[in-house]
């Protein structure tokens, strides 16, 4: 490879690591394994059977239909896009998204291209290999329904509604969106325009949780995901004495944030029945199971694609099927909700 | 997790390179390999990735022990009004820096390297170690070369015939690759020309690596804002193999832009 006869090293800068990149190879898996991981991880939610439960949060990857067919050929059960309102935006100046050691902090601003384009985008989803949710966002409710009723039409197996965005002036929390009043208000217009399951998604470390997840179930939605990133958070560079975030403040996810989602998702398993998308700081299969053991139907992921790259999913399914084989635990209904026990 | 917030560096040199680009060497000490770019961050405007035009990083050995140290060079067109703000910084002066992020160059020692415009920058410190290869440098017109000093060496087109060959380095390619000598073609430039490129290498049976450009937001692949047929630009790339490109339906077709939506090439 490197001949020193033709050229120099001139500035030392070639490593094994440069001439061979280290690509993260996975340990073949026999066919019975991977026969038995299927049966081990096999889940329901909004009526759908999925290989495993590890959702693809929203806000990540979910740009394009070409990246979401990546992360299901990687082995997630289900993909969440990248929230949709009715016109574009750009979102809020870089930075935008920093991994800060104990997390991730991101004010993305809610960046996408509207409605009109999404269609596009999303007009067949028949090569993305495992269901879709839809993410969608308003100012007001009566926005809510235009694009719940757009994506009616569409592909998509579930609905997700945000109402906890920490960090975008017009949505979620900065908008009060994350009151029970307008829970039920927004789900109004929504269900009337669509027949797709919906799910909330709440704001972590919420005080009115409960009541939350009361108007949800009483304005009809199928399930909640817990949690949305926690904010806001900033974070301050001393010696630029600035904020790092182009917006100031931003939502903290990754795992300083999953306490508080498992905290939320036993909170809501102990109070009802509802499915839950358990959301928050998971990054290997022993996170996954702590939520399920929570009582979590679905697993979302997000942070951990910094950490581990899209093989994030593959991972972290087969170090929730090693830690099954290994205490002789044939599938995930025998765990769910095993931390509530008394 | 990893730390990657940006951490602030004085610029500690700067030049201008032709009329339209200006080259600033941070007081920056990274690994890195050729074709890895950095974010720069400039506190409460913006932050864009720039290839690493020049790295250097030695170990000093003092009276108690060894330490590291070196210095990137970036190299910055002024295209828009944050480019513009970065290339209009003076020595003295500091900016946010995160990375090395992305995959960089792998290294064959019979390459050759067609550059367009500012592409020239990316490639600039894989040039520096493969003396031999040639390199095919496009510009528009004489005004605007870059490194004319520092890779003497370059064989010369301008758009306008204002100096060296009048035309694209893309035309002298496939004579180039005819030779038989050439095993791998490294480029980087205006998307147009580098889809030649991939076609010409296709052709001629050489192997190519392309690196792209594309709007950036998170650098680490997490916010999916510069995907290319399901290519993450920042953490796949920027640097793809030209073969994997050259069945890409998005490459030298479409971008997104900040909202995510697509543009069209015109």
């Amino acid at each position: 490879m490197h001949d020193p006869e033709n050229d120099e090293n001139v500035f030392g800068c070639w490593s094994d690591d440069f001439l061979s990149p280290k690509e993260k190879t996975l340990r073949e898996e026999t066919p019975q394994e991977r026969e038995e991981r299927a049966q081990m991880l096999k889940t329901e939610i909004f009526g759908r059977t999925l290989r495993s439960p590890l959702i693809l949060a929203s806000g990540i990857l979910g740009t394009t239909k070409s990246l979401l067919k990546r992360v299901g050929e990687m082995g997630a059960g289900a993909v969440t896009i990248k929230s949709i309102s009715i016109s574009p935006r750009s979102g809020h100046p870089n930075p935008v998204v920093l991994a800060f050691g104990p997390g991730m902090i991101n004010a993305v601003g809610y960046s996408n291209p509207g409605l009109e384009n999404a269609c596009a985008e999303y007009a067949d989803l028949s090569d993305v290999p495992c269901p879709v949710i839809g993410s969608l966002i308003g100012t007001q409710p009566e926005e809510f329904a235009v694009v719940a009723s757009a994506f009616d039409k569409l592909d998509f197996a579930a609905l997700e509604i945000p109402v906890s965005c920490p960090h975008t002036p017009g949505f979620g929390k900065m908008a009060r969106q994350d009151t029970p009043e307008m829970v039920l208000t927004i789900l109004k217009w929504v269900r009337a325009n669509t027949t797709k399951p919906v799910f909330i998604k709440v704001p972590a470390a919420a005080q009115n949780l409960s009541e939350l997840v009361a108007a949800a179930r009483e304005g009809g939605a199928c399930g909640i995901t817990a949690v949305n990133t926690i904010g806001p958070g900033m974070l301050i560079n001393i010696d630029a004495r600035k904020p790092y975030l182009g917006f100031g403040i931003g939502g903290v996810s990754g795992p300083a944030l999953k306490p508080l989602a498992v905290a939320a998702t036993y909170a809501i398993a102990a109070s009802c029945d509802i499915p839950i998308i358990g959301t928050g700081g998971v990054m290997t299969g022993e996170d996954a199971l702590e939520l399920i053991m929570a009582g979590a139907v679905g697993v979302g992921v997000g942070t951990a694609v910094i950490e581990r790259g899209i093989e994030a999913f593959e991972l972290i399914a087969r170090e929730m099927a090693d830690w099954m084989r290994a205490r002789g635990v044939k599938n995930l209904d025998e765990i769910r909700g095993a931390a509530h026990a008394k | 997790m990893r730390n990657d917030l940006p951490k602030m560096c004085r610029i500690v040199e700067r030049q201008e390179q032709g009329n339209s680009c200006v080259a600033l060497t941070l007081d920056y000490c990274c690994d890195f390999t050729p074709g890895q770019f950095l974010m720069i961050w400039l506190p409460g405007v913006d932050e864009k990735p720039f290839s690493i035009s020049k790295h250097i990083r030695e170990t000093v050995v003092t009276y108690d022990g060894t330490m590291e140290q070196g210095i990137c060079e970036i190299t910055v067109k002024r295209l828009g009004p944050v480019s513009e703000r970065i290339a209009n910084l003076r020595v003295g002066d500091s900016v946010g820096v995160r990375g090395p992020h992305g995959r960089g160059y792998s290294w064959d020692s019979d390459g050759c390297f067609v550059a367009g415009g500012v592409g020239l920058a990316a490639m600039a410190p894989l040039i520096a170690i493969m003396s031999r290869a040639p390199i095919l440098y496009g510009e528009n017109t004489a005004e605007q070369l870059m490194f004319l000093y520092r890779f003497p060496k370059m064989r010369i087109f301008t758009v306008d015939g204002s100096r060296g060959e009048k035309g694209f380095p893309t035309d002298a390619l496939p004579a180039l690759l005819a030779e038989g000598k050439i095993k791998k073609v490294y480029t980087c430039g205006p998307e147009i020309m580098m889809t030649k490129v991939v076609k010409i290498c296709h052709e001629a049976g050489v192997a190519s690596e392309v690196s792209l450009e594309r709007y950036m937001k998170c650098a680490v692949g997490v916010c999916g804002q510069c995907c290319m047929d399901g290519l993450r630009v920042c953490a796949d790339g920027p640097v793809f193999d030209g073969e994997q490109l050259f069945n890409a339906k998005d490459f030298g077709f479409r971008k997104l832009d900040k909202s995510g939506t697509w543009v069209m090439r015109r």
